[in-house]
């Protein structure tokens, strides 16, 4: 069966359950879904294209600090926690799939 | 290894669309460097796998997106296709051409703001929502008085009538506001507006009270003990929030009252009151038509509506009619929304008038974008190669509309987001001046931004953005484009043509600036110049002095000749304690402010008027109002009155004490009426008599007694209501007990009004605590109060005037520049073939001249029509300085204008000109 919207495949869904849980960037989702990067990030495109996510740009200050280019941060769009929370309410094990990141 | 990575990831970002390519590259760098920080390069290079595919599926998406926008915008029929680069192409336009955004911008604000304030205050007016629980079913009932065209007030025996008879109405209760002095032991007396009201009020505004209990029906039977509720300011103010304020008394006048409860805030039905005690009256002791002057109130019953109402109350007045044919035959009662009697809003003349203003302040609007749309335009000109590219290229005529439209747009809602904050702020100025200079105003004539108002500007700005975007858009895309683009391949300039249109336009608008605009400056400059004061408004301290006129509304206690002789014996006392006291150096009294003389209309003996007064029947009456005759303003004062405010007699003499008695004749006038009537000639001994006066309510006046001209005094220094500085005016001399409600005026020397005010109120509280001092305050203040007023609506005036002079100004300079501009060529051409630049300049300048001066010509014409029509009220015979400086103003924009293509055009190498052409 497929997920409640054709859009939406299974990966779409991880990911916006992972983003939920409070996993922004693209190693984290890697790591917490167990999908590998070449799933993962064209995922995050389609999903952003359509207006499931959003992404945002660290501040420079904190990747300079660092010594690293900026990373770049992922989170839901309302759509995107809308066609989340109806798949929630169809496959209920869904909310319990990933642990919610550590805020440390 | 890392060094490896990121050289393979730089490679495999060359995969990726050139839009995409830098986030995409900056991304995953990051993401690599930093697992490759936490777990190890391998790690990193295993996750860095993945990223060809994130190319892939980039590219993928990228070129979807694009052929889903060509669809989206490719030709088809005219559809106005509007995307987010749109905006952002309008916002680079709008930095692109700074001149255009600030002149369009603030241009389109003040219109708007002028629209949008127009429409708040005048729907606050005409139909005001009652901030209170189903406000809309509060209604008033009056009997309408068909012969005297004003409702009848004595209505206490209709009002018990339609209390306990009327089915369609509940909680039908009366009102009337009396002012007593408000009298504690620890500070001096000061006036306070009472309101006697029936205990159903509150129960139909249905707001419990903060503390304590409101008034009930008990409270209101003869013998109940005087009970008071009041409001959440006077407990704040005066009692200091107390909570054991009920039980505690209140002297008000010679009644003392017992509080029994506080409303809470903003509650002030029925008009803006704050202190409520129950109206006892007895219809009992009156007969119909009798009594005091009452306003009724109700609530609509469940089911019914404002018609059922008027049907049942129509039916009662008929029957009432029958039964009382000598009081009632001529009285209609009638249902109206409550706030209806506030504002005429019954009388459609009132509410033609208030559409037709929104309408008119709209049309301004609309001449602004007008102006706005011509600038536009001429921009757009410039744009053509741009526009014929684009169409070449595939883009539909919707399409190119539509981006010029949302251009259009975007400056449209910059000008309304500024022009409502102008006008969120200007309505919080007249708020202010209102509440400050008016507190008795209906509490619910709160003026602000209502849903309504934001909606009308918001449909406002999409009709200037469709003015300024689309008309222009829709010109410069038409059916010619496709001959543009072989223009612009054959290098020529603009293939844009507008030949005779054009040229009216540049003659419309100059005709239109020449014949409107110096009205208007000069009335916008007549405004701000008010306010002019004299040295004399600082140092008198103006009161109405009244006295309380015996409660309970019996009939028969005191005589009006007994209260008059007490009013005066009492004004006596209090100008003999005051001359005492050796701050005051007068004390005079008139019937009104100085400056507010009631308007009315004389005729000379002997003197034809500047209307025929006659009336067909036999020259004994004439049709009031008419103005008929000369205007002036009329006035009873003290005799000593010239005296404390300094005014010198200049011929005859002044008032003296037997110009007072009832039978007297005789009236001393000013020298501007003097002028304005009798000319040069002797005004003493001559006679005038009054043709009418503002305040006549029928068609046709008796003329009154013919009045001898004593003496002329110099003209008393106004403010600014009345524009002209000298006004005419009729003095007549008066007692106080005449007038039995006088306004003092209180002349102080060596300290300010303000400072006396409290010394004022002492003396007046000896001689007895009745006597309410109503509004103390100098007389500068007072006058500066309706200034207050005046400034809001001449700034008003006077932005208006800047934005239409400013931008008749720039749009008469795109024109002309774009009409020059188009004979670039034709004047390079003929200065390559030999023609002499000054002949060439000559013909190009005697062009423009000729467009300029038929504007110009029409527009004094139009001018001078107007100035005629309108009794030469519009410039007041001040045309002949500011028609040419505008005129003059309007032609040098235009020349200038033309100045700068002409020279272009002069400075084109003959060869470049040829090859052209």
């Amino acid at each position: 069966m497929a997920p409640a919207n054709p859009a939406l495949s299974y990966t779409g869904l991880f990911i916006l359950q992972a983003l939920a849980q409070g996993h922004r960037f693209g190693f984290d989702i890697m790591e917490v879904t167990g999908l590998p990067s070449g799933t993962i990030y064209p995922a995050l495109r389609r999903l952003e294209s359509l207006d499931l996510v959003t992404s945002d740009w660290e501040k420079d200050q904190t990747a300079r600090k660092e010594g690293r280019p900026r990373r770049r941060y992922y989170e839901l769009t309302p759509g995107g926690k809308r066609q989340l929370g109806e798949a929630e309410a169809r496959f209920r094990a869904v909310g319990r799939l990933f642990p919610r990141r550590s805020t440390a | 290894m890392l060094r490896l990575l990121t050289a393979l990831l730089r490679a495999i970002a060359l995969a990726v669309p050139s839009a995409e390519r830098g986030r995409w590259r900056e991304e995953w760098l990051a993401e690599v460097h930093q697992i490759a920080r936490e777990r190890g390069t391998r790690t990193a290079a295993r996750v860095a796998t993945g990223a060809a595919a994130d190319a892939l599926a980039l590219r993928r998406l990228v070129a979807a997106r694009a052929r889903a926008l060509a669809a989206t915008h490719g030709k088809g029929p005219m559809r106005l296709g509007i995307s987010s680069s749109d905006v952002k192409l309008a916002l680079r336009m709008l930095v692109r051409y700074p001149g255009l955004t600030a002149i369009g911008v603030l241009g389109m604000a003040v219109g708007i703001a002028i629209a949008a304030g127009a429409f708040a205050i005048i729907y606050t007016f005409v139909d005001p929502a009652l901030p209170l629980p189903e406000g809309d079913r509060i209604v008033a009932i009056q009997n309408w008085d068909a012969a005297a065209n004003t409702p009848e007030r004595r209505i206490l025996h209709d009002f018990v009538a339609w209390r306990d008879e009327m089915t369609t109405v509940q909680d039908v209760g009366v009102f009337r506001q009396v002012g007593r002095n408000l009298i504690s032991a620890n500070a001096q007396p000061e006036v306070v507006r009472l309101t006697e009201i029936s205990a159903s009020a509150f129960t139909l505004t249905r707001i419990p009270p903060l503390v304590g209990r409101y008034l009930l029906p008990d409270d209101e039977q003869p013998g109940a003990p005087p009970v008071l509720v009041i409001g959440h300011d006077v407990w704040r103010k005066r009692f200091a929030g107390a909570s054991s304020i009920v039980g505690q008394p209140l002297q008000l006048g010679e009644t003392e009252y017992t509080i029994v409860g506080v409303m809470p805030e903003g509650y002030a039905f029925p008009v803006n009151n704050d202190l409520w005690t129950p109206l006892k009256v007895e219809p009992s002791g009156y007969e119909r038509r009798e009594g005091p002057s009452l306003t009724v109130f109700a609530r609509l019953a469940p089911g019914a509506t404002l018609e059922s109402a008027n049907t049942e109350a129509t039916a009662f007045g008929l029957r009432t009619a029958a039964a009382f044919p000598r009081t009632h035959a001529q009285l209609r009662p009638q249902v109206l929304p409550y706030t209806y009697p506030y504002f005429d809003v019954n009388d459609p003349e009132v509410l033609v008038a208030a559409h037709l203003v929104v309408f008119l302040v709209a049309l301004l609007l609309v001449i602004v974008c007008v102006n706005v749309a011509i600038l536009v335009y001429a921009r757009t000109a410039t744009r053509q190669g741009e526009i014929a590219v684009r169409t070449a290229l595939g883009a539909s005529r919707g399409r190119i509309v539509g981006q010029l439209f949302v251009e259009a747009l975007v400056l449209a809602a910059i000008a309304a987001v500024l022009g409502l904050a102008v006008t969120t702020a200007g309505l919080e100025q007249v708020n202010a001046a209102m509440r400050q200079g008016y507190p008795q105003i209906p509490f619910w004539w709160d003026f602000r931004l209502s849903a309504g108002a934001v909606g009308y500007a918001v449909a406002l700005t999409i009709v200037a953005a469709a003015i300024v975007g689309v008309v222009p858009a829709l010109k410069a895309t038409g059916r010619r484009v496709q001959l543009r683009l072989q223009t612009l391949s054959g290098g020529g300039g603009s293939g844009m043509q507008l030949g005779r249109l054009w040229t009216l336009l540049v003659v419309a608008q100059v005709a239109f600036a020449v014949a409107l605009l110096p009205a208007a400056i000069f009335h916008a400059w007549d405004s701000m110049r008010l306010g002019a004061t004299d040295p004399r408004f600082d140092q008198v301290l103006t009161t109405q002095l009244v006295l309380d006129r015996p409660t309970g509304a019996t009939p028969g206690r005191e005589s009006p000749q007994a209260f008059a002789a007490r009013y005066q014996a009492r004004y006596d006392e209090l100008a003999r304690r005051l001359m005492a006291d050796p701050a005051v150096s007068h004390v005079t009294f008139g019937s009104n402010v100085p400056g507010e003389e009631a308007t009315a209309w004389i005729e000379a003996d002997g003197i034809p008027s500047p209307a025929d007064t006659e009336s067909p029947g036999g020259g004994t009456a004439v049709r009031a109002g008419s103005r008929a005759g000369h205007t002036i303003g009329t006035t009873h004062v003290d005799v000593g009155f010239f005296d404390a405010y300094d005014v010198p007699v200049l011929a005859g003499r002044g008032l003296e004490r037997r110009d007072t008695a009832a039978a007297s004749n005789t009236v001393v006038v000013n020298r501007a009426l003097a002028q304005s009537v009798f000319g040069e000639a002797n005004a003493i001994g001559r006679r005038i008599r009054y043709v009418g006066t503002s305040r006549d309510v029928s068609d046709t006046v008796p003329l009154g007694a013919w009045l001898d001209i004593v003496g002329v005094v110099a003209d008393f220094p106004t403010h600014g209501i009345d524009t002209s500085l000298s006004r005419a005016r009729v003095y007549h001399a008066a007692t106080a007990a005449d007038i039995a409600g006088v306004t003092m005026s209180v002349r102080v020397r060596a300290t300010t009004p303000g400072a006396f005010t409290g010394r004022l109120r002492e003396i007046a509280a000896a001689v007895d605590p009745n006597l309410q001092l109503r509004q103390p305050a100098s007389l500068g203040e007072v006058l500066g109060r309706d200034l207050a007023m005046l400034r809001v609506v001449a700034a008003v005036l006077m932005g208006l005037t800047a934005a239409v002079l400013l931008l008749s100004a720039a749009g008469i300079y795109a024109m002309m520049s774009f009409t020059v501009s188009q004979r670039r060529r034709e004047i390079g051409i003929r200065a390559a073939l030999g023609a002499d630049p000054r002949r060439l300049l000559g013909s190009i300048f005697s062009r423009a001249a000729i467009q300029l001066g038929t504007g110009a010509l029409l527009g004094m014409l139009a001018a001078a029509v107007l100035e005629t029509a309108s009794g030469g009220e519009l410039m007041r015979g001040n045309g002949l300085v500011i028609l040419p400086i505008v005129t003059v103003f309007m032609m040098c924009a235009g020349l200038l204008a033309a100045l700068g293509p002409a020279r272009r055009g002069l400075r084109i190498h003959p060869t470049e000109a040829l090859r052209e052409q």
